[in-house]
Formats: C-alpha cells, sequence, structure tokens
C-alpha cells in the first residue's frame, strides 16, 4: 500500500513500466489493466510511452544487474514528483533466483520504492486497487 | 510423460564422440531424419577432470533421443562449431561459451548472448567452482557491439531495453535507408537472472516453484517438461487421470496464448475494436484457468510422478462449459478480423519468412509451421493424451503475418476441440502416483520435451544423488529469436511492432 501520496496525482497517475528481471507474469497483468473489464483509465491510471509523461515508474523482477542502469536512468528521465512502485512478489525480493551472478534481490537494492504491490502475479484487480490506494481513492 | 513407462524401451541412446567427429556424427544423424533438440554444456571437473557438451536429437521416426556426447580437456575446452552444419544451435554455442567457457571454434558470431559484453573474460558462472553468488564489479551491460549495415544514407535506430508498452526487456537494432529496414540486430540478455545456475544442488522435489517462475505465459510447459525429465530419471510412471490432466492443462495454456497473439496482433495496425474484444476473451480464459485450476498462468498446476490437484466435477464442467461459449465468441471475433479490410492489407505479405529459412534455421511452433514445416512434437513423439487423442497439424504455407495469425486462429480451435474430448473422457482414479522407492537419492540424465504454445520446450536434468546437477531449458522462443531476424529486413519500420507481434516471442525463458 501507499507509504506516500501526493495530493496533486489524485486524479491522474501515468505509468512507465520496466521489466527488470520478470517472468513476464506481472506485465501480462499490468496490461490487463487497461482492458475493457478492469478500465484503469476511467480512475485516472494510464500507461504513457515516455518517462517523461510519467508519474509512476512501476518496476517487476527481482533487478538483473544487466537492467539496473536502464532501470535507473529511466527514473532519472522522469520529472518531479515521481514515484515508484514495486509489482510483483520478484520486485519485494520473492524471486527464486534473487541473489544470483546475475541478479539483484529486489528494486528497493536500486531505487527507494514509494509503495509495494504483492501477488505472484498480482492480479489486475490487485493493481487498480493498489495504484487508486496510492492516488488516495480509496 | 511416460516415455519411462514404456518398460524396457530405453529413452535415451547416448554415444560418445571425439571432438573431430563430433560434426560428421551430427550431419551423419541428420541425414537420417533426425532433428535437433538441445545442447546443453556441463562442468565435470570434479569427478572426470572434463567438460561435456551433449548434443540431443530425436530420431526422425520412433526411438530414443540420440545424445551424441563431448568430452573436453578443460585447459583446451574447443571443438569445432557446429552452426555451419546445424545453424540451429547457434545461439547454444554462444550461449555455452558464455557460462562454461567451451568454445565453438570457427563460430560466426563472436559476441556474448546472456552475458553483459563488460562480464570479466574467463569467469563462466556455470563452471562449478564458481560461486553462485559472484558480482564482479564491472558487468552492468551498458554497452554493447550491435551489428549494423553501413552505407551513404543509412541510419541507425536502437530501441529499447526498456520499450514504450508493458512488454518484455530487449534491445533492438536498427538498419534503416528512409522507412526500409535494411538490417536487424538483437541483443538479448537482460533478464538472464542465472536460473540454471540457482537450481544446481536443489532436491528435485523442491525445484518445482522456481521452474515454473521461468516464464509465466508459458509455465504449465515448463511444468510439464521439467516434470518428465524427472519421471524419465526415475522411472516413474504416470497414472491415466494424471496423464489426462496434464495435457488439459497444456491446452488451455496453448489456447490462453493463442488467443493472447491473436488479439496482439489488431492492435499492432490500430485495430482497437478487435484488440480489445480480444483482451477480453483471454482474460475470461485465465478466470477459467484460475477456477479450474487454482492459478491464472497454472502455477502450482504438475508436479512430478502427476499434477497438484484433482479437477472436481464441477469445476470440469464448469471449464467445459465456459470453454464452449468462449468457441463462439472467438470464432465470431477472428471472422470479423480476416473480414476487415483495413487490417487484412497490413497482415498480407508483411515479414515473410521464407520456408528454407524456418527450416533450415531450426524454427519451431506456430512460426515455422506458418512457413510450411510440418513439425509438431504432439504428433512426431505423441506424448501424454496426445497418444490417444492426435491433434490435427496446422500448416499454412506463405510465411507472412496473415499465415502465423491464420495457424493460430485454426490451432485454437483445434484446442478447442481436443479439450472438450478430453474433459468428457477424463479417467477416474489417482491424479498423482507415489515416488518410486530412492527418488530422494536418484542419479541420472531425463531430457523431458513438450509443444509449447511457442513449439518445443525441452528440459535437460542431470541428477545427481537427488539433486539437480545441471538442468538447461531450451524454450521454443530461444529457437525462434534467430528467425524474427530474417523476417524483418525489407519491411518499412511501421510493420515492424506488428511483424514482431506475429512472431510473440518470450524474453524471460529464453534469458533464464
Ligand atoms: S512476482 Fe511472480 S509473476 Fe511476477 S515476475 Fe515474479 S515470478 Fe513472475
Amino acid at each position: 500500500m501507499g507509504k506516500r501520496t501526493v495530493p496533486l496525482l489524485s486524479r491522474s497517475l501515468q505509468l512507465r513500466h520496466v521489466d527488470a528481471g520478470s517472468c513476464n507474469g506481472c506485465e501480462s497483468e499490468l496490461a490487463a489493466i487497461t482492458n475493457p473489464i478492469y478500465d484503469a483509465q476511467r480512475f485516472g491510471v494510464d500507461v504513457v510511452a515516455s518517462p517523461r509523461h510519467a508519474d509512476v515508474l512501476t518496476v517487476s523482477g527481482p533487478v538483473t544487474r544487466q537492467m539496473e542502469e536502464a532501470l535507473r536512468r529511466t527514473h532519472q528521465a522522469m520529472g518531479e514528483p515521481r514515484l515508484v512502485v514495486s509489482v510483483g512478489d520478484c520486485a519485494a525480493g520473492g524471486c527464486p533466483f534473487a541473489g544470483s551472478y546475475a541478479s539483484h534481490r529486489g528494486v528497493g537494492e536500486v531505487l527507494r520504492v514509494d509503495a509495494h504491490i504483492p501477488g505472484c502475479p498480482p492480479s489486475p484487480a490487485d493493481i487498480v486497487r493498489h495504484l487508486r490506494a496510492l492516488m488516495g481513492q480509496v | 510423460m511416460s516415455m519411462a513407462s514404456e518398460g524396457l524401451t530405453p529413452v535415451l541412446a547416448v554415444q560418445e564422440v571425439e571432438a573431430s567427429g563430433l560434426g560428421a556424427a551430427v550431419a551423419a544423424s541428420l541425414g537420417r531424419g533426425a532433428r535437433y533438440l538441445t545442447m546443453a554444456a556441463s562442468d565435470h571437473r570434479e569427478d572426470e577432470g572434463r567438460l561435456r557438451v551433449d548434443v540431443v536429437l530425436a530420431p526422425g521416426g520412433p526411438g530414443p533421443l540420440e545424445v551424441l556426447r563431448l568430452h573436453l580437456p578443460p585447459q583446451r575446452a574447443e571443438y569445432a562449431s557446429l552452426t555451419p552444419i546445424l545453424p540451429a544451435v547457434h545461439w547454444d554455442e554462444r550461449e555455452a561459451r558464455d557460462l562454461l567457457g567451451v568454445v565453438p571454434l570457427g563460430h560466426p558470431d563472436p559476441r556474448p548472448l546472456v552475458l553483459p559484453d563488460d562480464w570479466p573474460r574467463g569467469l563462466h558462472p556455470l563452471r562449478r567452482d564458481v560461486p553462485w553468488d559472484v558480482h564482479p564489479a564491472s558487468a552492468v551491460g551498458a554497452a554493447w557491439s550491435a551489428r549494423l549495415a553501413e552505407g551513404e544514407g543509412v541510419v541507425h535506430m536502437p530501441v529499447g531495453p526498456v520499450h514504450a508498452g508493458i512488454i518484455d526487456s530487449g534491445h533492438f537494432a536498427f538498419s534503416l535507408m528512409g522507412e526500409s529496414i535494411l538490417h536487424l540486430d538483437v541483443r538479448l540478455g537482460w533478464k538472464h537472472r542465472g536460473v540454471e545456475k540457482t537450481v544446481e544442488g536443489t532436491p528435485w522435489e523442491e525445484a518445482s516453484a522456481a521452474v515454473e517462475r521461468v516464464c509465466a505465459t508459458c509455465s504449465a510447459s515448463q511444468q510439464a517438461a521439467w516434470s518428465e525429465a524427472v519421471e524419465q530419471i526415475l522411472g516413474w510412471p504416470l497414472p491415466p487421470r494424471a496423464v489426462w490432466l496434464r495435457t488439459i492443462l497444456l491446452e488451455c495454456e496453448r489456447l490462453a496464448n493463442h488467443i493472447n497473439d491473436i488479439a496482439a496482433l489488431p492492435a499492432g495496425t490500430g485495430y482497437t475494436v478487435a484488440a480489445m474484444a480480444g483482451s477480453v476473451l483471454k482474460e475470461r480464459m485465465l478466470r477459467l484457468a484460475a477456477q479450474a485450476f487454482g492459478h491464472r498462468y497454472l502455477f502450482g498446476a504438475i508436479r512430478p510422478g502427476g499434477v497438484a490437484r484433482d479437477l472436481d466435477p464441477a469445476a470440469g464442467t464448469g471449464l467445459r462449459q465456459g470453454l464452449g461459449e468462449l468457441r463462439g465468441d472467438l470464432e465470431r471475433l477472428t471472422q470479423r478480423m480476416l473480414r476487415h479490410p483495413g487490417f487484412v492489407d497490413r497482415i498480407h505479405g508483411t515479414g515473410v519468412l521464407r520456408p528454407s529459412t524456418a527450416r533450415d534455421l531450426g524454427g519451431v511452433g506456430p512460426v515455422a509451421r506458418a512457413s510450411g514445416v510440418r513439425q509438431d512434437l504432439r504428433l512426431d513423439r505423441p506424448y501424454l493424451a496426445y497418444r490417444q487423442l492426435a491433434p490435427l497439424l496446422v500448416v499454412e504455407e506463405e510465411g507472412d503475418v496473415a499465415a502465423r495469425l491464420r495457424v493460430r486462429i485454426r490451432e485454437a480451435a483445434v484446442s478447442l476441440e481436443l479439450l472438450d474430448r478430453l474433459l468428457h473422457g477424463l479417467p477416474p482414479g489417482p491424479w498423482r502416483a507415489p515416488a518410486p522407492a530412492g527418488a530422494e537419492r536418484a542419479s541420472g540424465l531425463g531430457i523431458g520435451a513438450c509443444e509449447s504454445p511457442r513449439g518445443a520446450q525441452v528440459h535437460y536434468l542431470e541428477l545427481r544423488q537427488g539433486r539437480i546437477f545441471r538442468l538447461r531449458i531450451r524454450s521454443s522462443s530461444f529457437a525462434n529469436w534467430p528467425l524474427l531476424l530474417e523476417a524483418v529486413p525489407g519491411n518499412l519500420i511501421g510493420d515492424f511492432p506488428l511483424i514482431n507481434k506475429s512472431f510473440e516471442l518470450c524474453y524471460a525463458c529464453s534469458d533464464r
């Protein structure tokens, strides 16, 4: 759940996503939040094609060493205020492969995380609920 | 899968070859009609003082899988690259060079595949004396050397590893002349998590949760291939109900993927209505899977010896009914798509993969079948319930985006048909068999293979005293990535997303 809410973002939240070593399950569920069933746009949530347009960086996976730099640069490219949301158990360090020669132990080792959405993977409904909480809508 | 339950029929035939004779042995096997399945290098310095390379082929007809085994001295771990005679091993050889330091002399591509370019030379993480958590200071993967076309007016366009949409991470390097793509190179490995090293030493009973998380969209196929490899080593036959349930799981997974991949295409042409309608059908399929088997992506569904839980009669009826409703809606959607003139115009003649290229590079699954390759493990080496209920082989000849779409549409219909028969004829009885005596200390080599939604999925597994000594996973996407690079040049850059989606390759299981 959101530890930090930003009043400015209570009605509109633009997401940019970085896959930092997921199994693609979290991507599949995240992509589903904008389908007609979950329709996250009705709550002001949308996915944007550039970090420069984004308020929130969603990150999945344990952060592989090879994605670390790309993740940092994507984060730096975002304007303030910006939030980081880790999506899925892997992103919080629960990946079975975390800590190997190729992988960190979660997003928290690389960026300050504002909110976490647990699950393996979290369902689209879970993701929408957590994002709305982050916006202070629920 | 119960090749191991065939009683006296040997499942694997291991043949040791000299480094100088490997190429000839592979060529002879291919000449007899064999098909390449996988290659695995492993480190046997502790007990044998040498490294090992196994090349696994499936014979043209029935009979054991052929394992051509090469031993290499650690101080000169080299052999003549097989890529010139068997281009399908191109990426396997690069991977083995990265991870085990086994050098294919004369290989056309000297670059790393899964490790970053700045990874220390000589440090091969799958060598057994390299610690699992070694963290060299360099190796952050910032730069790589793309292969580019050069010339007056040629523009280079890098894309990735982070993408505009919600997809996996990977890097494409386009060489363009105006809007035409002259050349495409790809860099994967961004998602390399060290899966295979991580599971080394794990008792087989405890490894399923890691194996099923290699890739969510083909998780059931991963679980099935992994379980088959374990069962082969242990000589562990499956009860009939488990055979049936496993097949149901695999077909549910195929259907969910085919629906996803069918819906992804209109998204690539701006035909949003169809893309959205397709995304609703996918959601319905995931919900059916969750209701019947407890997880939308079928995590935790299959375990060595059977399945992880039974399908109760009410859930079975619900699944059958739900699939029946889905069938009509999917048919209506795909018919509408194929009547949409703008959509049809975009997909015809786009991204052509020539049949000879698909065959020569070892393409698998719907992508290969859309280029005329008559290959499907469900028919070529029948396993599970496919022994009794052979699915129809779906083949198209044109090799363009439209052909790949038609293959998936027709295969989805075949899956629905098959699922109906499987659910109708589900035999009673136990859904899991107890492990044979001594299973927790078993040793040996097993090779599990199944036809995942994207093609052959192969798990090469060596157990020692009940623990994983080596697991190599060769996924269908790993086999098909090099084909994409052949289908793209000559097309317009604006058509790339469409071509890419028609291949629908997975990064997670290719990178591991
Ligand atoms: S949390 Fe689960 S679904 Fe998400 S990337 Fe990790 S293993 Fe995959």
